[in-house]
Order: C-alpha cells, then sequence, then structure tokens
C-alpha cells in the first residue's frame, strides 16, 4: 500500500493498493476521506492494466491531516471484500 | 447473504440428484419404471437450475454494485456477465437449459442418457471454475481438484438421495434387484467418499494456502469443521450399511440398511447446505 497504512509522510502523488488476488477494476475501488468520512475527490480509482492486482487513485493535492483510504476489491469469483486504513500527511 | 446461500444450496442438491440420477442410468438392469423416473428426476433437477442460475446472476450482481435496485443491477448485468464469475454461471445456465429443453424431445434412452452425460460433464466444468477455484485461473490444479470433489460429492450425495427417494422405494419388492442395487451403491459410494476425502483435504490446504490457523479463526473454517462432522455421521452410517450389505442380506438386514439411507439422505442434504453456505463465503 502506497502510503503505508498508519505512516506519516508527505502528500502521496499516488495512492496505490495492491492485493493479494486479481480483482476486477470495474467493481473495485479506492476511496479517500477525511478523517470524519467526507470523500477529498470524485476522482475514481483505475485498475493498473500491468498488474491485475493493483489499484490506483490519483488524488488532489493534499493538505496536512490525517486521511482514511477506503477500499473494496472484488474477486474474479465474485468475491467482495471491503476495508481501510489511515496515514498522515505532515 | 440469506438468499444467496439458499440459492447456491437448491443449486448444490439439484446438480447432486443430477449427478446421482445419470449414474443410476449406467448401472443397468433398472426396472422402466425406475429409469422413467430417473429421467424425470434429472429434467425436475435441471429446470429447477434453470430458475436458480438466473437468480444467483442478479444476487452476485447485486452483491457486487452493492445494490439492490433492479436499474442499477441491471445497468451493470452486462458486465457481470463479461467478467470470469459472470461468463461461468452464463454457461451453466446454457448446459441446464439444453438438457431441460432435450426432455421435450423424443428420443431413445441411451442417446437422452449421452446428452445427459455430456451436458453435466460440462456443467461440472463450469461449477468448478466459480469460487475459490477459480483464483489461479482456468486449468489450474485448484479447478481440476475442485472437478474431481464437485463431480465425487454429488455423485455420493445424488446416489444417497436418490435411494432414499426412488430407488429404494420402488425396488423394496424385487428382492434380488434391490440386494444388487444396494451392493452397487456401496461401492459407488465407497470410490466417491475416497475421492471426497482426497479431495478435500487438498482443496482446504489450496484455498488456505497451508495456513490452517485460518480454519480455526475464520466462520468460513467453522463452518467447514461443521460440515466435516456431519460428513463424519454420514461415513459411520455409510460404513455399517457396507458392512451389512457385505453380509449375507437377509429381509431384516435390508430394511436395516434401508432405514439407514432415509436417515442418511437428510444428512446429505445438510452437507450440500453447508457446501452452498461455504462457497458464499470469504475463506480468509
Amino acid at each position: 500500500m502506497v502510503p503505508a497504512a498508519d505512516s506519516t509522510g508527505p502528500a502521496p502523488a499516488k495512492i496505490v493498493v495492491t492485493f493479494s488476488e486479481a480483482v476486477e477494476p470495474k467493481f473495485s475501488s479506492i476511496v479517500l476521506t477525511t478523517e470524519k468520512g467526507d470523500p477529498i475527490s470524485k476522482e475514481k480509482s483505475a485498475g493498473d492494466p500491468s498488474d491485475a492486482k493493483t489499484l490506483t487513485l490519483t488524488p488532489p493535492p493534499l493538505a496536512a491531516g490525517d486521511y482514511l483510504v477506503h477500499w473494496t476489491s472484488v474477486a474474479p469469483d465474485g468475491h467482495k471484500m471491503q476495508g481501510e486504513y489511515k496515514f498522515t500527511v505532515k | 447473504m440469506t438468499l444467496h446461500i439458499v440459492c447456491s444450496a437448491a443449486s448444490d442438491i439439484a446438480f447432486s440428484l443430477m449427478w446421482g440420477g445419470v449414474l443410476l442410468l449406467y448401472w443397468g438392469a433398472l426396472p422402466d419404471s425406475l429409469r422413467a423416473s430417473v429421467h424425470r428426476l434429472v429434467t425436475a433437477a435441471a429446470i429447477m437450475l434453470c430458475l436458480a442460475l438466473p437468480l444467483q446472476i442478479l444476487l452476485l450482481t447485486s452483491d457486487m454494485c452493492g445494490t439492490t435496485h433492479w436499474l442499477e443491477i441491471h445497468a451493470v448485468l452486462p458486465d457481470v456477465l463479461e467478467m470470469h464469475a459472470g461468463s461461468v454461471l452464463r454457461s451453466q445456465f446454457i448446459c441446464v437449459l439444453l438438457l431441460s429443453l432435450s426432455a421435450l424431445v423424443p428420443l431413445k434412452p441411451v442417446t437422452r442418457r449421452s446428452i445427459f452425460t455430456l451436458l453435466l460433464l460440462a456443467l461440472t466444468t463450469f461449477k468448478a471454475a466459480t469460487g475459490h477455484a477459480a483464483i489461479d485461473g482456468p486449468f489450474s490444479l485448484r479447478e481440476l481438484s475442485q472437478w474431481l470433489h464437485l463431480a465425487s460429492i454429488a455423485a455420493w450425495a445424488g446416489g444417497i438421495l436418490l435411494a432414499a427417494v426412488l430407488s429404494v422405494p420402488l425396488l423394496g419388492n424385487e428382492s434380488n434387484l434391490l440386494v444388487s442395487y444396494l451392493r452397487r451403491l456401496s461401492r459407488h459410494c465407497t470410490l466417491s467418499i475416497g475421492i471426497v476425502c482426497i479431495t478435500g483435504v487438498l482443496n482446504s490446504w489450496l484455498i488456505t494456502e497451508g495456513k490452517l490457523e485460518h480454519i480455526r479463526s475464520s466462520t468460513w473454517g467453522t463452518l467447514l469443521i461443521v460440515k466435516m462432522a456431519f460428513v463424519l455421521v454420514a461415513l459411520t452410517l455409510g460404513f455399517l450399511n457396507r458392512r451389512d450389505i457385505n453380509g449375507s442380506l437377509t429381509a431384516e438386514t435390508q430394511l436395516a440398511v434401508a432405514k439407514r439411507i432415509r436417515l442418511e439422505a437428510p444428512i446429505m442434504l445438510v452437507i450440500l447446505c453447508a457446501s452452498g453456505w461455504l462457497s458464499a463465503l470469504s475463506p480468509v
């Protein structure tokens, strides 16, 4: 995961989540929100054409603060998983 | 989730009845009445799958796009049917639809049996390519192991279910045929159980990637243990039946075997429901 879960650092140019299995990009997503859950942008995440296990999201410039990455993955077998993690911009 | 489990369980039961029925058609020396009943039961099971599979596709779509609104489901349905999980369900539906339609065509029993067999083998191949077994892609060891597991558990469960509801009651008055049928069923179940056990262990190992703590720590693992407990009960009943069948079968022991088969049938239904539930859960 870029940035890593619970990490603190500069604002990331991209948010990258790599899953243990291939995902269906049309039904899988990354959504970036503030710690309170307010969405940061309407930009949609996309699959990586060279790596079926990876989703990326290009966020707008982020101010200092805490952010949550909410991810949803749908595997080719149809199983759906969801989760979230936090990172901090210094 | 509940509807998904009910649908998967109904599919697994119908699939088992089809396997049990088609294999029974190869056993020979069956009375015409039993053969005709088996044809009707296999067709009924195929029709049951014709109803369950479209529902499974809709439930999959609903789950994947996180909505129960028909218009939203309808909008993404083509995308779901294009991806792996959707396309194999669609292929399964085509197999059972053809099988159901074949019942409308007047055919010789041998031709009908061949059509049933080919479509059932194709259906099993598509069924083995769904769920957890699809993770490694097509034609993988997981899919091969899943194919053998599905076929053998369906042959075992289907054999018992058919014996309980159809064969034993119909053959009850023909002692020689019943004895020969029970001996054949016993050999058939023993072979199927052997394959179920080997492929079951291999599948669990592949799904958990050898990390057995997943079995102890997840709902999937707990349900797998419950399923195994019922499998053990069914195995015990099967062992008792095999012991009696391989001895000298008196009228009394025939009754005892028939009684145990009737007891084993609901246990097989529980095992099939647990399998349907397991397929709806994530192993980790």
